[in-house]
């Protein structure tokens, strides 16, 4: 006699597929049955984050072993910690290489992070080889490590650079002498760039407009706050020319209208 | 930047040339108009409208030419509200008026 509770696995993937954004409703479903258990684990770790010390120390203790953890179920992983990330990486020897199937990459910092030095990225270059999509918001990262991370994505089509380090420590943060990555492989960068900074584009911008291959982003996303940023938003609208569908401008900044505004608030 | 950022707009948008075929969206994002607009600063509106007109109506005019060959609608970002909505009507009226320009909510 059949099963009358039965669940054809294709209806079943239909069910926790529609549930993927609802991490409650996956636990619960992690609870029906055994059955329903590897389809919900693929939804349930789809996106990680490892926002702080303690998230990492959580991940950590719930799967000591990198080997079987859910972390190769993962297309998505946020870190607001990379500092823990990379020692922890370091400590158990290639724990991020757990994380496979990563598509999309996103590392920050919070405004008021304790400073942590200057975060070496080494760790994360080429980590996981399906990396599509790239953000990185930290005030402690300086331009050229986030440029070598992005380098070591071969497959990278989005980049966002939402705020990068002062610093102009040009190493890699390897303890050895300062090198630039060199990629067998660049990216093709085929999707969108968004480079929402305040302190200007020219240290991210300037570097993907010396690239050997080109650029052939789809969508530009700039915000202006200097005279460079846009003299590099015409050079990024030129050399895109053959595939660029939208643009954004963002315009944070008129000296003119700000002075302006200023006397009439003063007066 | 003593030039107003309306005037490089202008410039930037220019070299958008045929050889950009896939072009179809346009999106500016004015955040001084909207602060201005929100702090009620009627004075400052009006003095930056006054010395900065003909920037916006050249601006209105190439809005305009994209428009027409290659239906590109500009997207015009500002905060919410009436007072917003008519003066981008006044800085772009060629475009408001043919109804090709998207105001969004900024804010």
């Amino acid at each position: 006699m059949s099963n009358p509770y039965y669940i054809p696995p294709e209806i079943l993937d239909h069910i926790v597929d529609l549930l993927r954004d609802n991490q409650n409703a996956l636990r619960d479903c992690w609870l029906v049955s055994k059955s329903w258990i590897p389809r919900t684990r693929k939804c349930l770790f789809a996106e990680v984050s490892l926002l702080s010390e303690e998230h990492l120390e959580s991940w950590k203790k719930t799967f000591p072993d990198p080997s079987t953890s859910p972390a190769h179920f993962s297309k998505s992983l946020r870190v607001g910690c990379a500092g823990a990330v990379t020692a922890a990486d370091a400590e158990v020897g290639g724990w991020l290489a757990g994380f496979v199937h990563i598509v999309h990459l996103e590392i920050e910092t919070p405004d008021m992070y304790p400073a942590e030095s200057v975060i070496s990225l080494v760790a994360f270059h080429g980590f996981s080889r399906t990396v599509k999509s790239l953000c990185v918001r930290s005030v402690d990262i300086p331009p050229s490590r986030i440029f070598n991370l992005v380098l070591s994505s071969p497959l990278l089509e989005d980049l966002t650079i939402a705020r990068y380090g002062a610093s102009v420590d040009d190493s890699d943060g390897s303890n050895g002498p300062p090198t630039s990555f060199q990629p067998s492989n660049p990216p093709v960068f085929t999707g969108s760039l968004k480079l929402p900074l305040e302190r200007g584009m020219e240290p991210i911008a300037g570097r993907l407009l010396s690239m050997p291959g080109g650029i052939h982003f789809r969508e530009l996303v700039l915000k202006w706050h200097c005279v460079d940023d846009i003299f590099l938003t015409m050079a990024l609208v030129g050399e895109c020319s053959h595939t660029l569908e939208s643009l954004d401008i963002a315009c944070a900044f008129d000296g003119r209208s700000i002075r302006c505004l200023q006397y009439h608030i003063d007066k | 930047m003593d030039s107003s950022d309306i005037e490089w707009v202008t410039i930037v948008l220019q070299t958008i040339t045929p050889k950009h075929r896939d072009f179809r969206q346009i999106s500016i994002s004015m955040f001084y108009l909207s602060i201005f607009v929100l702090l009620g600063a009627e004075t400052a509106i009006r003095e930056v409208e006054e010395q900065t007109i003909e920037q916006w109506l050249e601006l209105d005019r190439l809005l305009v030419q994209l428009w027409e060959p290659y239906s590109i609608p500009p997207k015009i970002l500002c905060c919410a509200g009436e007072t917003a909505h008519d003066l981008i009507g006044r800085l772009l009226p060629e475009t408001t008026g043919g109804g090709t320009v998207n105001l969004f909510d900024d804010w």
